[in-house]
Order: structure tokens, then sequence, then C-alpha cells
């Protein structure tokens, strides 16, 4: 083995530990799982190499007479075809080193692949959700501005409450006003009547006290004879006044009665009425205050929601942030697996070189075992379709199944 | 539609994220997946602001914005490079290009936007 193909076992060795970083890194079990099993292999070839003689030497004497054994579906040997020393070199185990090279590439490819669509498909739903979050927020502030702002709005509406129950209270004051004042005015009107039927009443004394007088006056007229005869006709007159007097203070007082009980029933039904409309009054304005006061904290909850909605939408975009830039580590992941499948393609092109047999060219025996060796730790189906898809057909089943 | 943005990445998600964030800006984004065509787009399609990732096959970032800016109708638009690389060094070259900013991958939607708005006013 040559200093050269020394160095290109170990770099893919290296490029092999990379591979197993990125992998565990992001979690990749198959690639977790088949890069140690290769630099297992290649280091066990190293160790076997060292143990035959310093690299160096071994080199140098081996590589003019390294041949490739032609029959290659028995293990193949490198054979020296020196008298002296015949070292052998497992040749079959280069060329499966190689096939596992090659697959561990293809499968670098595949999570590179698979990583990238993962991220577009992410990113193109993160975004929509976005939007969509976007969207929904400005309709419900826009909504909730249009149900609490403007004219027909909730405020609007607490204030035209506030402003109504006002005008109800001024109302319902006008009215205890108005009320108040009729029961004086029927006071006053009781005192004038009281007024009026005394005066009836005197003026009905004084006629009763003057027919008294007219009928002294007449029996005196008698006494006297003819000549109290004109005196008896003065009197009868001053008697006659007397009744018509008696009989118009009667009429009077009654009249000032009816009118007043008319006057007073009046004043009752409007007081009733007065009483009727302030307790109305009372009512709305009670009504409307409670209205007001329930609408009041309806319109600080939409006011709440409104803000909840916009922080939830500030919220998310802070979110994307967060995943956008998790989206790029994951294509800065996509990209080193690109490197590591140039890298890897390399390194199987050389160990190509080495055995001088192209993949191609690899029989199918040991293509066999190198891909069976690594389809031991496949365990989803787009890795055994890099290997011609798997054998059994245990998963055809559907995807959810109830027993 | 608003101003015109060239990406020029070879990620194709960095391509779709920066278009993603800027759309709903009404910002419109041309895309480039290398300096070459960027190049070539950039002659074809004016544009307001270019958006350069520097590690790039067939031609780099710096030789890219420097052929654009030699073009008489980019002397004045705005260059940002949108890189992995943080080091002086390179930031100085960047600088001597006469480019106007430098955005470190990964990179936040708020951020971008924030300078984008800065220098396309």
């Amino acid at each position: 083995m040559t200093l050269r193909n020394k160095k290109i076992v170990l770099a893919v060795l290296l490029i092999l530990q990379l591979v197993e970083l990125v992998a565990l890194a992001e979690s990749l079990v198959p690639l977790g799982l088949v890069v140690p099993l290769l630099s297992l292999a290649l280091l066990a070839w190293l160790f076997a190499e060292r143990h035959h003689e310093s690299l160096p030497a071994t080199v140098d004497r081996l590589e003019p007479v390294v041949v490739m054994v032609p029959e290659a579906d028995e293990p193949s040997q490198i054979q020296s075809h020196s008298p002296v020393q015949k070292p052998e070199i497992d040749l079959s185990l280069l060329m499966e080193q190689q096939v596992s090279i090659h697959l561990a590439g293809q499968l670098s490819r595949l999570v590179s692949d698979d990583t990238e669509k993962a991220v577009m498909t992410l990113s193109n739903s993160i975004f929509g959700l976005l939007q969509t979050s976007k969207k929904v927020s400005l309709n419900i502030e826009e909504s909730l501005k249009t149900l609490t702002g403007g004219e027909a709005g909730l405020d609007s509406m607490v204030q035209h409450l506030d402003t109504h129950w006002q005008a109800f209270n001024n109302l319902g004051q006008n009215f205890d006003t108005l009320r108040q004042a009729l029961e004086k005015d029927i006071h006053v009107l009781s005192v004038t009547v009281g007024a009026i039927n005394e005066f009836s009443d005197r003026i009905s004394d004084l006629a009763d006290q003057t027919n008294v007088l007219a009928i002294n006056a007449s029996i005196e007229a008698a006494r006297v004879g003819l000549p109290g005869r004109g005196f008896a006709v003065i009197a009868n007159q001053v008697q006659l006044l007397a009744k018509n007097s008696k009989t118009i203070a009667e009429t009077m007082a009654e009249t000032v009665r009816n009118v007043v009980s008319t006057v007073e029933l009046s004043f009752q039904r409007q007081t009733e009425r007065i009483r009727t409309s302030e307790k109305l009054i009372a009512r709305s304005e009670h009504d409307l205050r409670d209205w007001s006061q329930k609408v009041e904290p309806q319109v600080q909850r939409v006011e709440l929601l409104v803000n909840q909605s916009r922080s939830m939408a500030e919220l998310v975009t802070q979110e994307l942030n967060s995943v956008t830039v998790s989206l790029q580590f994951q294509d800065r992941v996509r990209q080193i697996l690109e490197h590591l499948e140039v890298l890897t393609r390399s390194a199987g092109d050389d160990l190509a070189n080495l055995t001088e047999v192209p993949l191609s060219g690899v029989s199918e025996n040991v293509r066999m075992r190198a891909v069976e060796r690594a389809s031991k730790l496949f365990t989803v189906e787009q890795e055994w379709s890099l290997v011609g898809g798997r054998r059994s057909n245990e998963n055809n089943g559907p995807r959810v199944e109830l027993f | 539609m608003g101003k015109k943005i060239l990406c020029i990445d070879d990620s194709s998600t960095i391509r779709m994220l920066v278009k993603k964030t800027l759309l709903p800006l009404d910002y419109e984004v041309l895309e480039a997946e290398n300096g070459k065509q960027g190049l070539e787009m950039a002659i074809n399609n004016p544009v307001d602001l270019l958006l350069v990732d520097i590690n790039m096959p067939v031609m780099n970032g710096f030789e890219c914005v420097a052929a654009v800016k030699a073009l008489p109708q980019y002397a004045k638009v705005p260059m940002v490079f949108l890189t992995t690389e943080s080091s002086q060094e390179k930031k100085d070259q960047g600088r001597q290009l006469g480019v106007s900013g430098w955005i470190i991958k990964p990179f936040e939607p708020d951020g971008l936007v924030k300078i984008l708005r800065m220098l396309l006013p």
C-alpha cells in the first residue's frame, strides 16, 4: 500500500467521521449506524496492515508487484510475485469498502435531498401559517375596531346610553319639580276655595240676618198700621233681596264646590300620571344604567381581545425569526452533507484507482456483501431504494391498522 | 409591486426564506443561484438592491459585486452581503468594494427587513 493510498484511506476515515458527527448531531439514524461500521472496517484493515510491517517499507515493496486477482466471485487477493515475500491484501475487502463508500455517498445525497425538501415544505408551512395568522389577527382587530368604534360601535353606544340616562335623569327631575308645583297649586287652590266658602257662608249669614231684619221690619210696619204700609213694602223687598242673596251665595258655594271637585280630581289624575311617568322614567333610567354597566365591561373585553390579538401576531413574528434561523441551520447541514457526498465520491474514485476496478466492475458477490452489511442497518424505505428495494414485502400493509 | 431585490445565493433555501420574508412586505424578489447568473440578471432586470452570498460556485460574491458595481447604472445601488463569513478581513474587503451592509447567516427576518428599510426608505 503506497503512502498516497494510505492517505486516501485516512481521508476516507476522516470523511466518515465527519459524516458520523453530522449524523449524530442531526439524529440521522441510518448514517449514524452505517458510518461507524465502515470506519471500523477501514480501521481493522489499517490495523492489519500495520501488523504486517512498517507502512513505507511495505508500500515500497508491494507497489510494483501488486496485481489484481481476475476472478472476483471469491474473496480476491493481491498477490506478490516476489519469490521472497508474498504479503496478501484482501482486494475484495477494498472493493467492498468501495461499494460501502459509494453507498455512504448516496445516503448523504438522500439525506441532503430529503433535508432540502423538508426545509422547503416546513418553510412554506411556517410562512403560510404566519400569513394566515397575520390575516386573522388583522381581521380580528378590524372587526373589533368596527364593533367598538364608529357611530354604531360599542363605545358610541355606551356614550349614547350615558347621554340618554342623563336625559332621563333630567326628565325625572323635571317631572318631580312639576309634581311638586302641582301639589303646591292644589294647596293654593284649596286655601282659596276655603276662603271663597268662608265668604259664601258669611254672605249666607248676612242674608239670613237681613231676612230676620226684614221680617222684624214687616212686623213693626204692621203694628204702625196704614202709615207703615210703605215701610212694609220695603221690608218685603229687603226680605226678597236677602233670599236672593242667600240663593246666590249658596249657588256660588255650590259652583265653587263643583269647580274645586273637578279641579281636585284633575289634579289628582295629573299627579297620578306624573307619578306613573316618574316611575317609568326611573325604571328606564335604571335599565339604561344597567345596560351601560353591562356594555362597558364588554367594551373593555373587546379592547383586551384586540390587544391580545396584536400581541399574538407579534409573538408569531418573533417565533418566525427563530424558526427561520433554525431552517438555515438545517440548510447548513444539507450543504455539509452535499460536501460530504462530493468528498465521499472523491474517496470512492481514489479507492477505484487503488483497486484499479471501477465501481461498475465490482463483482456482484462483493457488491452484495457490502449491501447486505449496510442493509442490516437500514430502517427507512428510502435506504432500501438505494440498493434496489427491500427484498421482503413485509411493509406492504396499510399504514394504520386496527387488529 | 414595490422595490425590486435581487437575491444571489446558491442555497435555494436561503433564496426561498428571503423571498418569503420580503414578498408580504411588497418587495419584489428576483433570484440567482450564483454570481454569474446574478450579474446577468442585474444587467437584464434593473433592481433596487442586491443581496449577495459570498461563497458560491461559478462566480463568488466578491467578484459578482465588483462586476455589478462596475456597471454605471449600479454605481449607487445598495448591495448587501448575506453570508456565513464574519471575519473582519472579509468585511473590509466588502467595504472596499463599496457594499452598504453585511448580514451574517443565519439571518433573522426582522434584521433583514430592518436593513432593507434603512437602505430603501
